[in-house]
């Protein structure tokens, strides 16, 4: 499970990571995110209907389509927001290769304290190769 | 894991979940290596990888990242590494630990 990760997966969840705005309300609720689509879209179509059913009185055509096109803005805008707020960070302050690694301690799964330092100085396979760090997202 | 092992390399991972949460992937997964728990991000942040908001509920949550560090302490690779939960990308790191000549022969 952690070597290999199906290779659909990430795909998908980058999808509804994208789409589906990321704000406590919307995100614990997912009604409240497709409200937030349905009502603008609700008003949206019964405009237009309304315009177009009776041109004879259709003075606010053109009040019609500015108010479809702030929406879809709105829409667009949000969208990117989404996105913006979806990117990773730069993490231009992670140490590159040839400065040394900040020590630190951190508790392992058994709450025994485990440091940097302490790790490099033991020995692997009676050898002393080194140290992979990775970092992960957590939340399993 | 043998291949790192018979370098003399170790393998430790670190995230936002607490003990609890990492004793049970160890097993799940039948993780060997150590998972680190760094709940208030304090390392995360030392090393520059907190993804404000980037979590499940906007929780804030370590970016993946990996670092090769040689014996010296001393960072000789890093991969900033994109949308994956947890990524022990066995083969890659082991084609860097020998390009880089890091790590004890085999």
């Amino acid at each position: 499970m952690a070597a290999e990760i199906p290779g659909g997966w990430p795909a998908t969840r980058k999808l509804t990571h994208y789409l589906i705005p990321d704000f406590a309300l919307t995100s614990n609720f997912l009604w409240a995110n497709l409200t937030l689509f349905a009502i603008p879209g609700f008003l949206l179509g019964a405009r237009m209907k309304r315009n177009f059913g009776r041109p004879q009185f259709a003075r606010g055509k053109s009040a019609g389509s500015t108010l479809a096109a702030l929406t879809l803005l709105t829409v667009i805008l949000f969208g990117c927001l989404k996105l913006s707020f979806a990117q990773l960070p730069l993490s231009t302050g992670a140490p590159y290769a040839g400065q040394k690694a900040p020590d630190f301690t951190l508790p392992d799964r058994d709450g025994k304290p485990v440091s940097l330092s302490g790790l490099l100085k033991r020995k692997e396979a009676g050898k002393l190769g080194g140290l992979v760090l990775i970092f992960y997202r957590g939340y399993w | 894991m043998s291949e790192f092992s018979a370098r003399g390399i170790r393998v430790v991972a670190i995230s936002v979940d607490p003990a609890e949460v990492n004793r049970q992937l160890a097993e799940k997964a039948g993780l060997t290596f150590p998972l680190l728990s760094d709940p208030e991000e304090k390392v995360i942040r030392r090393y520059d990888l907190l993804h404000i908001r980037g979590g499940p509920k906007g929780a804030d949550i370590a970016r993946p990242a990996e670092f090769l560090i040689d014996p010296t302490g001393t960072v000789r690779w890093v991969n900033l590494t994109d949308d994956i939960r947890v990524r022990a990308s066995g083969a890659q790191v082991l084609k860097v630990v020998d390009q880089l000549g890091v790590g004890a022969r085999p």
